[in-house]
C-alpha cells in the first residue's frame, strides 16, 4: 500500500505510544524505524506486519487495530492532507458513501498504482442502508467500520453500524442505521 | 454540429464566461459566478479582467486570436488568474475558462472547492497532486533527517569504539576508516587518503609478521586474521571482514587482542612455572627422604639432609602461599579492600621495624617531605606490600646495605597523591631483566641462589593497582634498585583513623 496508509499507522502508533513505542512496533514487525514517504508504494505485506505487530504492542487484536486505525484515518490523515476532497464528496454520511468510488477515482491520479475499494450502497429505508465494500485485498472489512464510524464523526451523526453476512464477490457488507 | 444546452455547457465549464460584441458579460458559470460574486451582467469584461495573454489591446481583438491560449487575471479577487479558449459566436465571445491555481490555499482563498470543478478539469487533481507531493516531501525530509541522525549517532559509536572499522567501497577505494583503524594499524592519515584495497593488502604482507592469507581468502572463509605487529610496538590483531552490500564494498573489523594473548601466555607459563617450582623442591625432599628409608646413613649427613629436607618444604611452603595470595588478589576487587584512612608513614614504619628485625646491620634512612601523610588502603594488604619489597631489599643487597625512603608530594592530573620511594644500594638489574620484573615466577638471578618465588613483584603490582596507584622501578647493575609507588591521597584528611583502631 502507499506511503501514506502507512505513515498513518506510524502516526497513529506515536500518539499513543511515542516515538519508542513506534520503534518497538518496527523491530517487531522486522521493518526499519525510518519512516515512510506518502506518494511511494510500499508491499502490503509490510501494511499487514506493521498491523500483527501493532496490536501486540497494544494488546489489542489485529481487528481492533484495524477499526481504530479506520478512525484515525478520517479524523487525522485524510483531514490534514485531503480535507477539501472530503468536502467534496457530501455533506451527510449518505451522500458521502454514495459518492465513495468517485472520491478515490480522483485519488487514482495521484497514487496511479493504487489499487482502490470500490463502494456501493443500497438505501433499505429512511435513514437505513446498506454499504457493499469490494476490494482485491484481504482482511479489511473492520477498518471500514472504523472509517464510517470516523466519517459519521466527522458529520456529527451518531450510527449504529453492523457487518452482515458477507455476500458473493464483496469483501464486506455492512448495515448503517442512523440514530 | 454538436449542441449544448446551457446547463450543459455551465456544467461542463462551471467558469465560462460569455460577452456581447461590445465586450460586456451577458453570462458566466456558476463556479465563476462564486468565485466572484460582485459580477453581475452588463459589465464591461475589461473592467474585470485584464488581458494578459495574448497580447492584444482590446477584448474585440481576441475573436481574430481564437486558437491561442486566453490567460486572464482578475482586476479584484486577490488578481486570480484563469486560463482557456476563446469560442467566437455570433452572439459574441465564449470564453472557456478555469482558474490556475497552484495550492489548496490557492483554491480556498478563492473560496473555491473541488467540488466548483468539471469532472474533466483536471485542476482538482492537480491540486490533489500537490498537496501529496508536499506531504511526500516532508516525508523524505523527515526520512532523510532520521537517517542523518542515525548515522551521526553510529559516527559517534564508531568514533569512540576501541575496535577498528573501516569501508572498503565496491571500486575498491578506502571509504571511512574509524580513528581506532588507523590507531591500531599505525597507519598514517596520508596513508589512509584514498587508499586502494589492493595497496592495503600489500600493505598488510609487508607490514605484519608472519604474513597472513590474503583480504580475499579471509572473506571467502569468514575466519578471522591475527595479525601480529612489532613496530611501532608489539600487538596482536584480529582481523574480520565482511561483504557489506550489493555493490561489494566491504567492511573490515579490527580488535585488539594483545592483552587476551598475552593473558593465554601468561596463564600456560605459569602453570609450567609453578609446577617447575614445585617441583625443585620437592625432587629434592623426595631424594633424601628415600635415601633417608633405603639406607642408614651417619648421622651427621643424616642431619643435613633433614635439614635440607625441611628447608625445601618450608621454601614449598612459601611458594603455596604466595600461589595462594595471588589467586586471592586476583579474586580481589577494590569493593573488597578494607579500605580506611592511614598515615602512610606509620606504616612504612610499622614495616620497616618487622622487616628489619632481623637485619640490625641495615641502615634505614628517612627523607620525608610530608607532614602527615593519609591515604586510603587496606592496613593488612598494604603492609604485606611493604614487608614483600623490603624482604627483595635485603635479598638482593649483600653488601652495601642501606635503603633509602622517600615521600614527597606529587600531582598526577587533578588528583594529589604522594609518592613512595625505596631505593637500595644492591645488586641492581639489567634491563632485560627491569623488563620482565612484574611478570608472575620472573627471577633477576636464576642461580638459585637466592630464595624466593619470583611472585613478589607481580603481587606487589596487583596491590598498588587495586588502591588505584602505580608502581614503577628503576635500576641499574650494581648501582641498586628504586621501587617507586604513587598513591592517591585521601581527600578527607578529617576522616583519619583513630590511632587505637588503626593497630
Ligand atoms: C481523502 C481521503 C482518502 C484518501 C486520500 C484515500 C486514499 C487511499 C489510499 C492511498 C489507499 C491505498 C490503496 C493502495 O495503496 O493500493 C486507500 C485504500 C482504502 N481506502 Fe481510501 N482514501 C480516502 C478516504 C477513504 C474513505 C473515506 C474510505 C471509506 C470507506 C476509504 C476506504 C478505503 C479502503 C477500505 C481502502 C483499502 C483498500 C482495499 O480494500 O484494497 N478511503 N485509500
Amino acid at each position: 500500500m502507499y506511503g501514506l496508509v502507512n505513515r498513518a499507522v506510524e502516526q497513529l502508533v506515536e500518539q499513543h505510544l511515542g516515538p519508542t513505542g513506534w520503534a518497538r512496533v518496527c523491530k517487531q514487525a522486522g521493518i526499519a524505524d525510518d519512516g515512510f514517504v506518502a506518494i511511494s508504494a510500499y508491499p502490503d505485506q509490510m501494511t499487514y506486519k506493521l498491523v500483527g505487530a501493532v496490536s501486540q504492542e497494544m494488546g489489542m487484536s489485529p481487528e481492533q487495530v484495524l477499526e481504530a486505525f479506520g478512525e484515525y484515518w478520517i479524523m487525522y490523515t485524510a483531514e490534514e492532507g485531503y480535507a477539501d476532497l472530503l468536502q467534496t464528496a457530501g455533506t451527510s454520511l449518505r451522500e458521502f458513501l454514495g459518492n465513495l468510488d468517485q472520491m478515490h477515482s480522483r485519488i487514482e491520479t495521484v497514487f496511479a498504482q493504487m489499487v482502490a475499494p470500490v463502494f456501493s450502497v443500497e438505501d433499505e429505508g429512511p435513514g437505513r442502508y446498506v454499504l457493499l465494500y469490494q476490494s482485491q485485498r484481504e482482511g479489511l472489512a473492520p477498518m471500514v467500520v472504523g472509517l464510517v464510524k470516523g466519517l459519521a464523526k466527522r458529520f456529527d451523526q451518531p450510527i449504529a453500524i453492523e457487518q452482515l453476512p458477507s455476500r458473493a464477490g464483496f469483501a464486506g457488507v455492512f448495515r448503517i442505521q442512523e440514530a | 454540429m454538436i449542441h449544448l444546452t446551457e446547463a450543459e455547457l455551465a456544467q461542463a465549464f462551471p467558469f465560462y464566461l460569455a460577452l456581447n460584441p461590445e465586450g460586456q458579460i451577458y453570462k458566466a458559470g456558476v463556479s465563476l459566478c462564486k468565485a466572484f460574486p460582485s459580477l453581475a451582467a452588463g459589465q464591461y469584461f475589461e473592467d474585470c479582467f485584464a488581458i494578459v495573454r495574448p497580447k492584444v489591446a482590446t477584448v474585440q481583438e481576441l475573436a481574430a486570436q481564437h486558437d491561442v491560449a486566453l490567460v486572464v487575471q482578475a482586476r479584484q479577487q486577490g488578481a486570480l488568474r484563469l486560463r482557456g479558449n476563446i469560442l467566437v459566436r455570433a452572439e459574441g465571445l465564449l470564453l472557456l475558462l478555469s482558474p490556475v491555481l497552484t495550492s489548496s490555499e490557492e483554491m480556498q482563498a478563492a473560496g473555491l472547492g473541488m467540488g466548483d470543478f468539471a469532472f474533466h478539469d483536471a485542476s482538482g487533481d492537480m491540486l490533489l497532486m500537490h498537496r501529496t507531493n508536499q506531504m511526500s516531501l516532508a516525508d523524505a525530509n523527515r526520512l532523510a533527517s532520521r537517517l542523518r541522525n542515525k548515522s551521526k549517532q553510529l559516527d559517534t559509536v564508531m568514533r569512540l569504539s576501541p575496535d577498528g572499522l573501516a569501508y572498503f567501497g565496491a571500486d575498491g577505494v578506502l571509504n571511512y576508516a574509524n580513528p581506532s583503524f588507523q590507531r591500531l594499524l599505525g597507519l598514517s592519515t596520508e596513508q589512509l587518503d584514498h587508499l586502494q584495497r589492493r595497496d592495503f593488502e600489500v600493505w598488510l604482507q609487508t607490514a605484519q609478521v608472519p604474513a597472513c592469507p590474503s583480504l580475499a581468502q579471509m572473506l571467502d572463509t569468514h575466519l578471522p586474521l591475527h595479525l601480529s605487529f612489532n613496530v611501532p610496538y608489539r600487538r596482536v590483531i584480529e582481523l574480520q571482514g565482511a561483504t557489506a552490500d550489493e555493490e561489494g564494498g566491504v567492511v573490515l573489523y579490527l580488535r585488539d587482542i594483545t592483552a587476551e594473548v598475552e593473558a593465554n601466555r601468561l596463564k600456560t607459563e605459569f602453570l609450567t612455572m609453578a609446577a617447575h617450582e614445585l617441583r625443585t623442591p620437592l625432587a629434592s625432599i623426595r631424594g633424601f627422604s628415600e635415601l633417608l628409608v633405603s639406607r642408614p646413613v651417619p648421622a651427621a649427613m643424616q642431619q643435613d639432609m633433614l635439614a635440607t629436607i625441611n628447608r625445601q618444604s618450608v621454601n614449598m611452603t612459601e611458594l603455596i602461599e604466595d600461589l595462594l595470595s595471588l589467586s586471592k588478589l586476583d579474586e580481589l576487587t577494590r569493593d573488597k579492600l578494607k579500605l580506611a584512612n592511614h598515615d602512610l608513614r606509620e606504616l612504612l614504619e610499622m614495616a620497616v621495624s618487622s622487616s628489619f628485625a632481623g637485619a640490625d646491620d641495615f641502615l634505614v634512612t628517612r627523607d620525608y617531605q610530608v607532614e602527615q601523610c593519609l591515604v586510603q588502603v587496606d592496613r593488612h594488604v598494604m603492609l604485606k606490600l611493604f614487608s614483600s619489597l623490603f624482604s627483595n631489599v635485603i635479598k638482593f643487597s649483600p653488601e652495601h646495605k642501606q635503603v633509602d625512603l622517600q615521600l614527597r608530594p606529587q600531582m598526577r592530573g587533578d588528583a594529589a597523591g604522594v609518592l613512595l620511594s625505596i631505593r637500595d644500594h644492591g645488586i641492581g638489574m639489567k634491563p632485560e631483566q627491569l623488563e620482565h620484573a612484574f611478570e608472575r615466577f620472573y627471577r633477576a638471578d636464576h642461580s638459585g641462589h637466592q630464595p624466593g618465588t619470583g611472585l613478589g613483584l607481580a603481587m606487589s603490582k596487583d596491590i598498588v593497582r587495586l588502591h588505584a596507584g602505580d608502581i614503577a622501578l628503576d635500576s641499574r647493575p650494581a648501582a641498586g634498585v628504586t621501587v617507586s609507588i604513587w598513591l592517591p591521597q585521601s581527600s578527607s584528611a578529617v576522616s583519619a583513623c583513630p590511632t587505637e583502631h588503626c593497630y
